[in-house]
């Protein structure tokens, strides 16, 4: 126990910034999307530019919300559907 | 938002800009201090010198005094609570450093707390009623006391980070930022040193959405050259973020298929670049066990 602040102090400090967290905000939404659209292209067929942008401009929540209802979907017509849906609510 | 460790912050921002800090506050010194001499002394040497209470000082740099062989000591104690006996404390550490190094002994005391505003004493006394046995003295900065816009022009690295820890009215807070980035900007430093900066400035003034959203606006007014240097120390703080947040992602989804990795596993991955992270996403749903994470990882060399 005693040793541990002592190897902690060893490291180089990290700072955590306001910057920094919007930055990792980012890179999270970034990630998923470009997951999830390489898993709706995997399931659904090629997605085409249009759908591809709608999905890249969804919030961090739809995005969590399209996962889930990602093995809903039998083709893309479903996608298309949800996607109207869900930016008509918003 | 993290906790700030504020001591180990402190620390960092006195001890890569030690010379410039004391150049801000006393530039008496900077005339009789030969810059090259000076040597940080490691806690571990005088931790046995405050027995009793756990306490190391804080910061201790023996320096040479110009054209001659005789040196002398910095000692600099940075508070960021305010502490009843303090004065005494100071006092204490003067005559162990003294009696450690037999050097003379230049103490500082630097006050970071943001309240009360009750000015720090600068001296202990022992006084009897007929002699006056002790009457030691140290110079205090006291942050909370000082006006930031008066360290608007100084340009100096210590000025541009403890700016931020100096009286700021409410209203004033945007504007002082703002200032604080512009002027680390002018510095010209290279970017690990600006980071250290701009870390201190945006953990000490944390801005609201509201607020955000006015600095951004007025960072726009600034004219293009300024603009883009003042925005190049944001954007690399967001950089670093936005590879945190793809690796904390990739963690998530890791965890969920396969459960916990190992250590040595987890290192890796965080070591990935860019590219490799996208890769590692692309392979990550075909990964069954940490077996198969490591004998992808393997496919790169990599350091340990």
């Amino acid at each position: 126990m005693q040793k541990l602040p002592k190897k902690e102090n060893d490291e180089v400090m990290e700072i955590m910034t306001s910057w920094k967290e919007e930055g990792i905000e980012i890179g999270v939404q970034k990630g998923s999307t470009k997951i999830l659209l390489r898993q709706l292209n995997k399931r659904l067929g090629k997605i085409d530019g249009t759908i591809e942008s709608m999905v890249s401009n969804l919030s961090s929540e739809k995005l969590e919300e399209l996962s889930d209802s990602l093995f809903d979907f039998k083709d893309i017509k479903d996608l298309r559907l949800w996607l109207n849906q869900t930016l008509r609510h918003n | 938002m993290a906790k700030i460790n504020h001591d180990r912050l402190f620390k960092e921002l006195l001890t890569t800009f030690f010379v410039e800090f004391i150049e801000l506050f006393f530039p008496d010194i900077i005339e009789y201090l030969e810059a090259d001499s000076l040597e940080f002394i490691d806690k571990e040497i005088f931790t046995d010198i405050t027995a009793g209470a756990r306490r190391e000082a804080d910061l201790l740099v023996k320096c040479r005094f110009q054209g001659r062989e005789t040196f002398f000591l910095i000692h600099l104690e940075h508070q960021s609570k305010r502490e009843k006996d303090f004065a005494r404390r100071m006092f204490f550490y003067f005559a162990r450093l003294t009696e450690k190094f037999a050097l003379p002994v230049f103490p500082i005391a630097l006050f970071s707390y943001d309240k009360p505003q009750t000015k720090e004493k600068s001296q202990y006394m022992v006084d009897f009623p007929h002699r006056k046995v002790v009457e030691f003295n140290f110079a205090v900065i006291q942050l909370n006391r000082l006006d930031w816009r008066d360290f608007l022009l100084r340009d100096n690295p210590a000025a541009s980070a403890l700016m931020a820890k100096m009286g700021i009215e409410t209203e004033d807070r945007v504007t002082a930022k703002k200032e604080c980035l512009r002027m680390i900007a002018r510095l010209k430093l290279d970017p690990a040193r600006a980071q250290l900066l701009s870390g201190f400035v945006d953990s000490y003034i944390s801005l609201l959405e509201a607020e955000r959203k006015k600095l951004e606006t007025e960072m726009q007014k600034l004219p293009s050259k300024e603009k883009e240097e003042v925005m190049e120390i944001m954007t690399s703080w967001k950089e670093e973020g936005v590879q945190m947040g793809k690796v904390e992602l990739l963690n998530i989804l890791l965890k969920e298929k396969i459960g916990r990795v190992n250590k040595n596993v987890q290192k890796q991955i965080n070591k990935l670049s860019t590219e490799q992270l996208t890769e590692f996403g692309k392979a990550l749903f075909n990964f069954e066990s940490e077996k198969d994470v490591e004998t992808w990882l393997n496919k790169f060399p990599h350091k340990n």
